[in-house]
């Protein structure tokens, strides 16, 4: 009994130790390699002050960083584009999804007031990127399956206009994020005219 | 015989290749993608990588305020203090209605949008009892001609006990709408309740971080 303890107990620090020299895997070395370019280019944004994105395709969120903090965090129900080993980098946002403005105007009851309210913004829209990258921003098909639809045309308008260069068009790679209504007309509010979104990994794992 | 067979495969490989056209290709670069990265060996080795990565990480923290800063959620009317990722305190705010005015004879269409800033700014300076100097926007919301005298543009007891300034002529001050807080109603200023206003004014100082989004 001694003996066979003994085999065992030799047969599982075996184990242990070969499994503790285990050369780490090509997939675990680029998921390595991916997160430090995220973090070399998040340095670089945080090093300023101002108000960035990050969008981790592997961790399906999208960020509102500044500093390095996290200010506030919006969960991608899905996303479609080019492999994201791709599409990593930094662009700069050329302009925010546009919206209806009333005028300000004398009132009596300061409740009465037209303003801009979340519910204004849209749930559905573009944002341009540079250098060249469009991210199309949709609810889910099943809580707004008009909207969507919507969407889903816009995107393959850009597409046909790629494939014909119609205006000069190059085809610019192209993703479809499905954010809650709620979160979509967030981010719509929150991104403002040139600002960083870092396509990265955020998380090893 | 082979023909025929060959003709719904031809047919399907149409179908795949009109849909592929208008949905993208996305699987197919995926596949060739994640090959190429696969197979990759120009990464550096993993202790490399694991050290840089502390580093960066480390370097990251440091960007970070190292005492109290203050957050602002325009989207939900939010102000919070925190300090070292604690949150000291969080409070219904008002922020900017959007609304727009022109400027009279800007011939260049010129306009006032009155949004809360975003981005990161920095408490520039501590007010008490603060009276607001009517900007021009102001008389011409309301329809008023703009005063020459500066005496005129004064008014004393609206921004409440204290304003903090973080640039361009924004303040976090206090207001006498409080029904109004938790909505998108000001000129771009950040409205707090008294209560708030005073616990701002005591954790925050010249210099605090304001990160707004």
């Amino acid at each position: 009994m001694r003996a066979l303890g003994l085999a065992l107990a030799g047969l599982a620090l075996s184990v242990l130790s070969v499994s503790a020299s285990t050369p780490p895997s090509p997939v675990d070395s680029q998921r390595l390699a991916e997160l430090t370019r995220a973090l070399e280019d998040e340095v670089k944004l945080a090093a300023r002050p101002q108000v960035y994105l990050v969008f981790d395709p592997f961790d399906r969120a999208i960020l509102v960083k500044s500093r390095g903090l996290e200010l506030h965090r919006f969960p991608v129900l899905e996303w479609r584009g080019p492999d994201p080993h791709r599409l990593a980098g930094v662009f700069q946002l050329k302009a925010r999804p546009p919206v209806s403005r009333p005028k300000a105007a004398p009132v009596d009851d300061p409740e009465q007031l037209a303003v801009i309210e979340l519910k204004d913004m849209p749930s559905a829209y573009e944002l341009h990127m540079d250098p060249g990258l469009l991210i199309l921003i949709a609810p889910p098909a099943s809580d707004h399956p008009v909207v969507w639809a919507f969407s889903q045309v816009r995107e393959w308008w850009w597409r046909l206009l790629a494939v014909l260069h119609v205006g000069g068009r190059t085809s610019v790679p192209r993703i479809r994020v499905t954010l809650e209504e709620d979160a979509a007309r967030s981010l719509a509010w929150s991104v403002t005219e040139q600002m960083p979104l870092l396509i990265g990994r955020t998380r090893e794992s | 015989m082979r023909r025929h067979a060959g003709q719904p495969l031809a047919r399907i490989a149409g179908a795949v290749v009109l849909l592929c056209a208008l949905n993208g290709c996305e699987l197919f670069e995926a596949e060739t993608d994640v090959r190429a990265a696969s197979g990759s060996s120009a990464a550096p080795p993993v202790e490399t990588l694991r050290a840089r990565q502390t580093a960066l990480k480390r370097q990251l923290a440091m960007q970070a305020p190292g005492g109290t800063y203050i957050v602002v959620d325009t989207a939900r009317n939010r102000l919070y203090v925190k300090r070292r990722g604690e949150t000291l305190l969080t409070a219904l705010a008002s922020t900017g209605s959007g609304t727009i005015l022109d400027k009279p004879g800007d011939a260049g269409g010129g306009q006032w949008v009155f949004d809360t800033p975003r981005g990161e700014f920095a408490i520039q300076s501590k007010l008490v009892n603060p009276v607001w100097v009517k900007p021009d926007w102001a008389f011409l919301e309301e329809g008023l001609p703009v005063p020459k005298d500066r005496a005129e543009r004064v008014e004393s007891g609206i921004l409440g006990e204290y304003a903090l300034g973080f640039g361009k002529g924004y303040f976090i001050h206090g207001t006498l709408y409080k029904r109004l807080l938790g909505k998108n109603v000001t000129h771009g200023c950040i409205r707090l309740s008294d209560e708030d206003l005073r616990s701002v004014h005591r954790l925050a100082s010249v210099g605090t971080p304001v990160m707004i989004y």
